[in-house]
């Protein structure tokens, strides 16, 4: 049993559960998902693998106490990146592989554009989350979310905090410009809105909320997500999935479960 | 009576791709392997930077407004690592580096992940004086590992795909800068073969990294 069977069990699925019988379908792929409610790379996983109709088994790596250097992770994945993930014989950690792997294994249309310029902006847009935006998104979720969640008397770095929000607010300008007059971030549904998701989520979980709710649409992008059923054509919503202020407190991250497979 | 090419795309692009990056960037150096692997003419501009050279992520500001790399093609311009790697894939010759299985995809990215999470960091520090044991340490069991996987492999992932454009940049940085390469003969293999892809060895110039540089700090949009 490795560290994946430890921690995000497949369960009982006799009796007719999704992939545990009968002939391997493409549908029919169980994934093991380790990785962290508050880690947004985490969180973009398990949209994806919802958009794509596949079904993941997720648990909890306890990076706060660095269980990504476990020998039991490291076996694996070499340099303890997170998050990882387990398909029967095969294991591939952060988010950038894990998102490609799902988007090739899953059902729905790809999240890649097929038109050049189409999926070179959305790589930009990408680009723009991970390199300018997750730095300091993550710095507020330490300081306001997390810190004082492990340590309730933590106090928070104003100073930190303070510039962590005016680097954070061109940022989030120049998305909400980007999304006018566009229902997703280049247009159609793509990657772009799955990174943007997960970020934009996080950032509303923290007292800098308001930084969101100031850009008109960034929220109604945001809210058009929270009905949107799944790229896959399933009855499920990924963004049901995103894990509330409880569910971080409890370390819980949601599991996808298809039923009408 | 002439007859439209049966299943191609008519080229509606008129203008040369031009690109600008900066010498000695790693970004920049990505993108322009990849042309060479791909046949993707470009109109090269590379100017230098006097305030430091980012070398972890895929863009950096020059100025508030201006971004490098960049690529700009009619009225098309975008700019960053992943962007122009994947304009450039598609508008190259034959079948693109992006591989159809799941699993060699995942493998791909992994790797380009890694490059970001460590390689990037660890060669910012080699290149600019600021290495230390620790760094040299994480360097030493990356380039072992990717030794002993390019023992195993033609290429990072299998066939060759977008990691290999990706690790080749950090690859000629660390040999520029000091890294004896000859302690990871495979990988010295991959470049070669590399190379052959491209029809010979790079042929940009390259590569004055200046230890006194420092990491430049991004800014914002």
């Amino acid at each position: 049993m490795d560290i994946f069977d430890q921690r995000a069990p497949m369960g009982n699925v006799e009796g007719g559960g999704y992939g545990s019988s009968g002939d391997m379908k493409k549908t029919q792929y169980m994934l093991q998902l380790l990785g962290a409610p508050w880690d947004a790379n985490t969180l973009k996983c398990i949209i994806a693998a919802a958009e794509q109709g596949m079904e993941i088994h997720s648990g909890y790596l306890d990076i706060l106490n660095d269980e990504q250097d476990l020998e039991s992770y490291r076996s694996i994945f070499e340099f303890g990146t997170y998050p990882g993930l387990k398909e029967a014989d095969y294991h591939v950690a952060g988010a950038t592989g894990i998102l490609a792997f799902i988007n090739a294994r899953g059902l729905g249309y790809s999240l890649t554009p097929k038109n050049v310029t189409e999926a070179a902006t959305q790589d930009f847009w990408i680009d723009v989350a991970v390199t300018e935006a997750t730095p300091h998104i993550n710095t507020l979720v330490q300081e306001q979310m997390v810190k004082p969640m492990i340590d309730a008397s933590y106090p928070q770095d104003k100073s930190v905090i303070d510039q962590a929000r005016v680097n954070l607010e061109p940022i989030l300008s120049a998305l909400d410009k980007q999304l006018t007059g566009k229902p997703y971030i280049i247009g159609k549904y793509s990657f772009a809105d799955v990174h943007w998701t997960a970020l934009i989520h996080l950032l509303l979980l923290t007292e800098s909320s308001d930084l969101v709710q100031q850009q008109s649409e960034i929220n109604r992008w945001y809210s058009s997500l929270a009905v949107r059923k799944s790229n896959c054509g399933q009855s499920i919503v990924s963004f049901s999935l995103l894990p509330n202020i409880e569910d971080i407190k409890q370390k819980k991250l949601s599991s996808v479960k298809i039923d009408d497979f | 009576m002439a007859f439209l090419g049966f299943g191609r795309k008519k080229n509606i692009n008129t203008q040369e791709i031009e690109f600008t990056g900066i010498s000695g960037h790693i970004a920049t150096l990505k993108c322009l392997i990849l042309a060479d692997i791909r046949g993707v003419s470009l109109s090269t501009t590379l100017a230098s930077y006097d305030v430091g050279v980012d070398q972890v992520n895929s863009y950096q500001y020059l100025d508030s407004s201006k971004i490098v790399p960049t690529v700009k093609q009619d009225d098309f311009t975008v700019s960053g690592t992943h962007a122009i790697m994947t304009y450039i894939d598609i508008r190259g010759k034959g079948a693109s580096l992006t591989p159809r299985k799941a699993r060699v995809l995942g493998q791909q990215n992994y790797w380009i992940d890694i490059c970001y999470e460590i390689l990037g960091p660890v060669t910012q520090a080699v290149t600019t004086g600021t290495a230390t044991d620790d760094d040299k340490k994480l360097l030493n069991k990356l380039l072992t590992s990717l030794n002993n996987l390019l023992g195993e492999n033609l290429y990072v992932a299998g066939p060759l795909t977008f990691a290999d454009p990706h690790i080749a940049a950090y690859i000629y940085a660390l040999g520029c800068s000091g890294i004896d390469m000859a302690l990871y003969p495979k990988i010295g293999d991959w470049i070669t073969r590399l190379e052959s892809d491209m029809g010979g060895p790079l042929k940009i110039e390259y590569y004055l990294m200046d230890p006194s540089q420092q990491t430049a700090t991004a800014q914002v949009a």
